[in-house]
């Protein structure tokens, strides 16, 4: 008995001791920033690390669906894939999407921030809920605007024929280049505030004696602007137009909802490729190619010249 | 220098303009989401319902499995913003008051994180949570939701944390509390701001996603908001009555929310996209 309630004691005397130990050792910088970011790295290596390596295994093997013991076939997918006019043609698509977007988003965005960068009432409330649109869901957004732009009871085909801009309702969805065409027009529609807001962020931080100085020196508000303004902003807008066009390459869900890829593969860009091949035929590794490829010919050149030039500033 | 009268027009002028732009859309959603089916579809639209009706909100909250699919969200998108408050408040925590190896390589992944694109991850996570015996099951997407918001979190926490005064700190150090305990009592109250805006970001980014529950769940029971509505466009003729009220009982808490704390989004977005 005694020597038991003696070992007990000493057991918790002992844990007392390791909980102490471990506390002091926490104190330390190494250790407390291990123990504070380890969750956060397991989980990066977990949703993003893991999978990107699973997506190189799987284009180098051939799996239909989740069976296991898939055959190794070397680089057959990518032969395959890069033989086919459909990938071709869809990454001319991505293309033209992703440049018809910014072609739209950019030029907006900094008009919609200059003028919100001027004095009038309401201006702070108006800054703020311009961000708005961009935080509806998409799914939201997509289905308001399929809504306005049905052949039949849209409201846009009733303004047009009312203004004399045609006289047959246009079925926007029914020929690739409309329905492309929409499709960028709406997802513009929502990233433009985005861009606006964060160009007017960076407007902000210009001091506005720099203003007062060129006002006194006659310089007219053209002037001013394409001097001043622009080359100050000019980082912000390029930092930002990169992200973007990291993310246009990828974007799925506002071209998957509004045509589904159609009308006949006329807006199916890589992604909606990728979606195709993988969760409706179940070629996950036709899938995993193609999206290996969109890493490799869009993604990775994109990121690195993002990180060659404005990353040394952003990880100072 | 005061712009002049004309000036002062023009400026409202385009300010009306691009509110009219923003608004209309939603406008029209709002008013479709009020009237009755020949109303919607009459040749001639109205720009004001004539004669509203609730029926298309009573068919969506009592007919069909719209409750369902927000009880879905709301669980997937707490669970997701619980996780990442804990997982951005200890990481910001470290980049902004601990000096520590591989400080650079864990900034750079954040960074890589948030540019990451979501479509390639679809077909590997669909492989490993069904690996998992996580396919149609909402943990799969809680545990993607949690990576969306992460780089906005951990630097938006962050840049609370650099304005927390040293002084605060060490006086607490001083009186012998642990470096753990001075992040939970200390801290956290003072950047509670931080927290609140990460919190509400983090669940309209799950409440908003699309594409994750759409790969990885399958039974309509199981289904979020947004792919669950989605789905009613695939029927032989579309609701667009319901498919409004549904959209606007979709918004109403992302404005709410936005009331809230949407002047902290622009600036930590802007934090994340402008200066560091």
């Amino acid at each position: 008995m005694a020597t038991l309630e003696c070992s007990s004691q000493k057991k918790s005397s002992d844990l007392k001791a390791l909980a102490s130990r471990l506390l002091s050792w926490l104190e330390r910088d190494g250790p407390l920033s291990f123990l504070l970011t380890l969750p956060s790295v397991v989980w990066m290596l977990g949703i993003i690390g893991y999978p990107v390596g699973l997506v190189f295994w799987l284009s180098l093997h051939n799996q239909r669906s989740i069976e296991k013991n898939v055959p190794f076939v070397g680089l057959d997918n990518y032969a395959k894939i890069l033989h086919k006019s459909e990938f071709w043609e869809s990454a001319r698509l991505t293309v033209i999407w992703s440049l018809g977007n910014l072609l739209l988003i950019v030029p907006i965005g900094i008009a919609i921030a200059v003028v919100l960068n001027l004095q009038f009432y309401g201006q702070r409330t108006v800054r703020t809920w311009s961000l708005l649109p961009w935080m509806f869901p998409i799914v939201v957004n997509v289905l308001m605007w399929r809504w306005i732009l049905d052949p039949v009871a849209g409201v846009l085909n009733y303004l047009m024929r009312q203004i004399g801009l045609v006289d047959q309702p246009v079925s926007f969805f029914a020929s690739r280049e409309t329905a492309m065409l929409a499709v960028i027009l709406v997802n513009a529609w929502r990233w433009t505030p985005f861009m606006a807001v964060v160009t007017l962020a960076a407007m902000q931080t210009i001091s506005g004696t720099l203003y007062e100085a060129a006002r006194v020196d006659g310089a007219s508000s053209w002037a001013i602007f394409w001097r001043i303004t622009f080359p100050l902003i000019r980082p912000a807008v390029a930092n930002t137009a990169f992200i973007l066009v990291i993310w246009l390459f990828n974007m799925f869900p506002p071209i998957w909802l509004m045509t589904q890829g159609g009308p006949g593969d006329g807006t199916a860009t890589l992604p909606v490729l990728i979606y195709k091949q993988g969760l409706h035929l179940f070629r996950m590794s036709n899938a995993a190619t193609i999206s290996v490829l969109l890493l490799v010919m869009f993604i990775v050149p994109f990121t690195t010249i993002y990180l060659v030039t404005f990353g040394r500033r952003k990880l100072s | 220098m005061r712009p002049s009268l004309g000036q002062r027009l023009l400026i409202y002028a385009i300010l009306l303009m691009l509110v009219l732009v923003y608004i209309s859309p939603i406008y029209w959603t709002l008013i479709t989401s009020f009237k009755k089916l020949p109303e919607m579809m009459a040749s001639t639209p109205t720009f004001f319902p004539e004669d509203a009706t609730l029926q298309h909100y009573r068919d969506v909250l009592y007919e069909s499995r719209y409750t369902t699919f927000m009880r879905n969200s709301i669980v997937v998108g707490v669970a997701a913003t619980v996780l990442t408050l804990l997982l951005s408040v200890g990481a910001a925590y470290s980049l902004s008051r601990l000096r520590f190896r591989g400080k650079t390589l864990f900034s750079l992944g954040i960074l890589l994180v948030y540019l990451f694109p979501g479509i390639l991850l679809i077909i590997p996570l669909f492989r490993v949570m069904a690996n998992l015996g996580l396919y149609d099951n909402i943990i799969s997407v809680v545990l993607v939701h949690v990576i969306l918001a992460l780089p906005f979190g951990i630097w938006t926490l962050r840049s609370f944390f650099d304005g927390v005064p040293v002084e605060l700190e060490d006086a607490a150090r001083i009186d012998g509390a642990s470096r753990l305990r001075v992040l939970a009592q200390i801290f956290t109250p003072l950047i509670a701001p931080g927290i609140a805006t990460v919190a509400i970001f983090s669940f309209v980014v799950s409440w908003n996603d699309y594409l994750f529950p759409a790969i990885l769940l399958s039974s309509p029971s199981n289904q979020t908001v947004p792919v669950g509505i989605a789905g009613w466009t695939s029927a032989y003729s579309i609701n667009w009555g319901q498919i409004s009220a549904a959209s606007i009982l979709t918004v109403v808490p992302v404005i709410f929310f936005f009331g809230l704390v949407g002047r902290y989004f622009v600036q930590g977005l802007a934090a994340g996209a402008v200066k560091e």
